[in-house]
């Protein structure tokens, strides 16, 4: 099982490296006259052509792309003048901070409220999550995210308006992220648990005098969560986009906003470093959603 | 996301909201068509006195940090909007479409080979690809419809190839081989015509996809410069948001109520079309 | 069951919400509260060089002499000040003058405090001013003797140093154990978070009227603009972006007062420049922008158009320097007779192409995306290229540059000729930034450090002035208006040319005496 999903892993990750390494061969014109603008140093330019192995020929970048890649050198970042890999992993952090604080997010809101409209289905409080998670998968989170800033940073004076320093200025920045992963979640867990809670097996327990609470948590719960977590798995994706926007609208340090910083400076190395990196945070995380699965589900696990 | 309209539809009062959802999309898609008509002033007219001046009699929905009229902008970044998302949609249908037919159909290496390209574009989170496309295309109309189309044509092509496996082995396809039908006349004669229904509800979700991904990729500096977007006016939002709410407010709002609008339609187009919905309305 | 889901929600939200009070800032003493932008590095007025550690040391420290509002010096601790020969100054000290700690100050502390600037071994920013300095001596508690190698004429500038004690001015690292002679003495200094000051009730021109002052340190611009706007912020001088000012007018708890300032801004070429060299490039150049749209455009009309480096109001302002009023028709005949054909007159077709780099300042990238567009008009291609502050400013002292923009501040002494223009004044040496090398102007500047007739001194920047700009070294752009934001309710507030706080001592509630 596992030996399968790392034979298909392997092309998936060269192939995102490809397709990262063609980037910069997609600039039109000369990158490097892009990169440092036309009227640069001719020497600066030579150097550069020849740092990213513009001069050889494509083959030979390719190999040279992938041992660089294999060792971590991802090359040199025009702007700031420092080794790419040093400036990933300096944003690091942050966006993991994000990321998994966007994820604490949406677990919080969307599990009450999943169990909420399951258990009390086709009430008011049913259709109020039914709307709101419409809403919520709808709204852009660039517009989510004003928005929640005005109402607590502008005129509540709850919260930061933006940066990263301490507690406060995650909330923000999480529930914007979080909200659309939210949306969807209640709704795979509520349809879900009434699936699951209509199941023949369920009554079966219910018949044996298994008490309603044990019946809804441990038997249900654990059964809906399946679904749910191969939704996450896949939605991870999103949340990864996501947070490059969201980055953006809260200024927040992450690899999001360098590689915005780099695709308006021109510094296409850097842009190669970030978005292989969180490509391949994104295989990785695919992979674990994958595995999770399996260990959640008995059924495929036996 | 998909069955939550459907579902909405069956509760009392869910249809009223269906249907404002449709109103306000079509006051958006007339808004856009009839711009030349509606709007207060040119988009592009700048005035420096009224920087960032909010709603007033001459500008109902108040101004930019260049002084335009939001009211025009919304207007005319409605029509990049539709443009952006119907050429995208297109060119992502008949790509996606024709490669999925023939990989589909043909299997073998060029299904493997679709496979694997479709496996190794999807390793990419979300618009990440299109970020990055746009990013190194340069900012400009072209290059963003490019870029959304370079992920587009994937949703088409694993949708069809998938309906296509499972149409190839049908009685009235393999009566149209024996009867000596070439591949092309099986796939544009017999396979298109059951594709039509799977294909119009991809292609309005689609469509609210595009527009989101299109407004995302203005917003971050990387659509058009020369033209008002919806994406472009919200990040002047973000950064005058003090001063200048309106300019966050608006065209966020006609984003939402677009996208909003369409996906809701696609529901709807899906409970009639789609013969593959469950009884709930709810796909797996 | 909906009781439990309702209980983990509740405490979700009473989770969030504590985190979030706790970082609410809780009921402020009654301070009175500044906004800026960075920390200073030191409060020690020896080695402190950044610009908000040199505006705030006036309220901690007093001087030998201090300079006034049109840059002249005036005698600040010091009541008399002579000079027997054109190389001693002799200064004669107030007395009863008290230190925060509540000794007297003496001439002794004077000698101490220069003492340890002027050694080389110290460190200190104004060692290398302080070269041409001999001896100083106190030959008896209320004189100080200056003894210098050979005539400096701006040797005076550097007596507003700020005195430190004897006792504190030997050790190397005073941390915020600072103690001065000013109006506030350092109660609290947290680097990031904020700097608080206390008022000195022996405090020679008498005690401040302002109790506490306290110095947020708010790196971000929304931010600060909400702090003043909801009252966490009682004063913002030069940190508001400039589109806000019209909204800070009209509201009714706050005052906006624009004044004349003397930030400088300016193009600054590469002289060295194959291209740039030809003096007709760039005064094409500099007829090819239109400052007052600049300036209405991104400035909202905060700033005055600029002829050369120092404002009218400074007495060494030439007025009839060579001036390039917006004039592009005369722009593209300049560039046609240096041999730069425009290819296709108004078609997108270029003569030439320069490289423009600025910083990633939001500001500073619109002018220069106005001024690329003012220059396409007359043919010239230019491309903007942004970078990091660090990366951008070595570039610029390289020389790896065509084309730039920058700000002098708070520019008070004509010396700083010598460090702008001099051709020995190439950076690492000095800012001469655009390599620019002119005999004649050299002598001039060097013959200004050695007269001591201020007549003389007046026409020989005057000269320079007059070479600069016909020369064309920079492109004067303006002087940036002063912008406080000031509570309303309080009154006393005075900009000075460097942004100092210094009359933050003065400053009361409206109606107090």
């Amino acid at each position: 099982m596992i030996r399968r999903r790392l034979v298909t892993l392997v092309p998936t990750v060269l192939g995102v490296v490809t397709l990262v390494f063609l980037l910069v061969h997609l600039v039109p014109g000369d990158p490097v006259d892009v990169m440092l603008g036309e009227t640069a140093n001719p020497a600066d330019k030579a150097a550069l052509r020849a740092e990213l192995g513009l001069d050889r020929p494509l083959a030979e970048q390719y190999l040279g792309y992938l041992a660089g890649v294999a060792r971590g050198d991802l090359g040199r970042s025009i702007l700031y003048r420092r080794p790419v890999a040093e400036l990933l992993a300096a944003r690091i952090p942050a966006t993991l901070e994000l990321s998994a604080a966007a994820l604490a997010v949406a677990l919080i809101l969307a599990v009450p409220l999943g169990v909420a409209a399951a258990r009390r289905k086709d009430t008011a409080v049913d259709r109020g999550s039914l709307v709101a998670s419409l809403l919520g998968v709808s709204i852009p989170n660039f517009w989510l995210g004003p928005l929640l800033v005005l109402a607590f940073s502008v005129h509540l004076r709850w919260f930061p308006v933006s940066g990263r320093a301490g507690w406060a200025s995650l909330v923000l920045p999480a529930v914007t992220l979080g909200t659309a992963l939210a949306a969807m979640l209640t709704r795979m867990l509520r349809s879900s648990l009434v699936e699951v809670l209509g199941a023949e097996y369920l009554t079966a327990a219910r018949a044996r005098g298994v008490g309603e609470g044990r019946v809804l948590w441990v038997h249900a719960l654990r059964n809906a969560l399946l679904p749910v977590i191969t939704v996450l798995g896949l939605q991870m994706g999103s949340l990864l986009s996501g947070a490059v926007v969201t980055e953006a609208v809260f200024s927040w340090p992450g690899l999001g906003t360098l590689l915005l910083q780099a695709i308006h400076g021109r510094d296409y190395p850097l842009v190669q470093g970030c978005v292989l990196v969180i490509s391949l945070g994104y295989v990785g995380v695919n992979l674990l959603a994958d595995w999770a699965y399996r260990w959640a589900d008995p059924r495929v696990r036996g | 996301m998909r069955g939550i309209a459907t579902a909405l539809r069956r509760i009392p009062g869910g249809r009223v909201f269906v249907l404002a959802a449709a109103g306000c999309l079509a006051l958006l898609v007339a808004g856009a068509v009839l711009a030349p008509v509606l709007a207060p002033a040119d988009p592009q007219a700048i005035d420096l006195d009224g920087t960032l001046e909010g709603p007033s009699r001459a500008h109902p929905l108040g101004q930019d940090r260049l002084g335009r009229d939001v009211l025009a902008g919304i207007l005319y970044g409605g029509r990049v909007s539709l443009a952006v998302g119907f050429s995208v949609v297109g060119v992502s249908l008949v790509v996606g479409t024709g490669l999925g037919l023939w990989a589909g159909y043909r299997g073998g290496w060029v299904d493997e080979v679709l496979m694997r390209v479709v496996d190794i574009l999807l390793a990419f989170p979300g618009i990440l690809l299109a970020i990055a496309l746009a990013g190194v295309l340069g900012p400009s109309l072209r290059n963003l419809i490019i870029a959304l189309c370079a992920m587009g044509w994937v949703g088409f092509a694993r949708l069809v190839r998938g309906e296509v496996l499972s149409l190839r082995e049908r009685e009235f396809v393999t009566a149209a081989r024996v009867l000596g039908a070439g591949p092309v006349r099986i796939a544009l004669g017999h396979l298109l015509p059951n594709l039509v229904g799977v294909l119009a509800v991809q292609a309005t979700f689609g469509l609210a996809g595009t527009i989101l991904a299109e407004s995302t990729l203005s917003f971050l500096g990387l659509g058009p410069q020369d033209v008002p977007t919806w994406g472009g006016l919200l990040s002047q939002g973000v950064d005058y948001l003090l001063f200048a709410p309106h300019l966050a407010l608006f065209p966020g709002l006609a984003i939402l109520v677009a996208v909003l609008g369409i996906n809701v339609l696609g529901d709807v187009l899906r409970d009639r079309l789609d013969p593959r919905a469950g009884p709930s309305g709810e796909r797996p | 069951m909906g009781a439990r889901v309702a209980r983990i929600v509740s405490l979700a939200v009473a989770l969030v919400a504590a985190g979030a009070m706790g970082c609410r800032t809780g009921p402020e003493p009654a301070a009175f509260r500044v906004g800026i932008e960075s920390t200073p590095t030191t409060l020690d007025p020896r080695y402190a060089a950044g610009a908000h550690a040199v505006r705030i040391l006036p309220l901690l420290f007093h001087g030998l002499l201090k300079a006034d509002a049109s840059g002249r010096l005036v005698p600040d601790l010091a009541v008399a000040w002579e000079q027997p020969d054109e190389r001693t100054h002799v200064l004669r000290l107030r007395q009863g003058v008290r230190f925060h700690d509540g000794s007297e100050l003496t001439a002794r502390d004077v000698v101490a405090t220069y003492r340890y600037v002027a050694d080389p071994a110290h460190g200190c920013p104004a060692a290398g001013a302080l070269e041409p300095l001999r001896s100083v001596e106190a030959p008896d508690p209320y004189t100080v003797v200056f003894r210098l190698k050979r005539v400096y004429v701006s040797f005076p500038s550097l007596l507003t140093l700020g005195i430190l004690p004897q006792g504190l001015a030997n050790r190397k690292d005073l941390g915020d154990r600072v103690v001065g002679t000013g109006p506030y003495r350092l109660a609290a200094f947290r680097p990031g978070e904020e700097i608080v000051l206390e008022a000195f009730p022996e405090h020679f021109e008498g005690p401040p009227a302002l109790e506490r002052i306290r110095f947020r340190i708010i790196p971000n611009a929304t931010t600060r603009l909400l702090e003043i706007r909801s009252g966490g912020l009682d004063l913002l001088q030069n940190a508001v972006p400039p589109y806000s000012v019209r909204f800070l007018n009209r509201d009714p708890d706050l005052q906006v007062i624009v004044s004349p300032g003397t930030s400088y801004q300016y193009i600054g070429f590469n002289c060295e420049d194959p291209i740039l060299k030809d003096v007709r490039v760039r005064r094409a150049i500099a007829h090819a922008v239109d400052r007052q749209a600049l300036i209405r455009f991104a400035l909202d009309g905060l700033a005055r158009p600029a002829t050369t480096l120092f404002p009218p109001e400074h007495w060494a302002h030439n007025p009839d320097v060579p001036t390039y009023p917006y004039d592009p028709d005369r722009a593209r005949q300049l560039l046609d007779e240096a041999g730069y054909p425009d290819p296709d007159g108004p078609g997108p077709a270029v003569r030439f192409r320069l490289s423009y780099k600025t910083s990633t300042d939001k500001t500073a990238n619109e002018v220069a995306r106005v001024i690329a567009e003012q220059l396409g008009r007359v043919g010239i291609g230019v491309e903007v290229r942004s970078f990091e502050w660090g990366t951008f400013f070595s570039d610029v002292k390289r020389g790896d540059f065509q084309l730039m923009s920058l700000r002098w501040i708070g520019l008070r002494d004509p010396d700083v000729f010598h460090y702008l223009f001099h051709s020995a004044s190439v950076p690492p040496r000095g800012a001469n930034r655009g390599r620019y090398r002119n005999p004649q102007v050299d002598a001039w500047i060097d013959e200004s450090r050695r007269t001591t007739d201020p007549e003389r001194r007046r026409e020989l920047y005057f000269r320079i002035q007059e070479a600069v700009a016909r020369d064309c070294v920079y492109v004067s752009l303006w002087w940036l208006d002063n912008v406080v934001v000031l509570r309303r309710g309080y009154t006393g507030f005075e900009p000075l040319p460097g942004g100092e706080y210094t009359s933050l001592a003065r400053v009361r509630p409206e109606g107090a005496p």
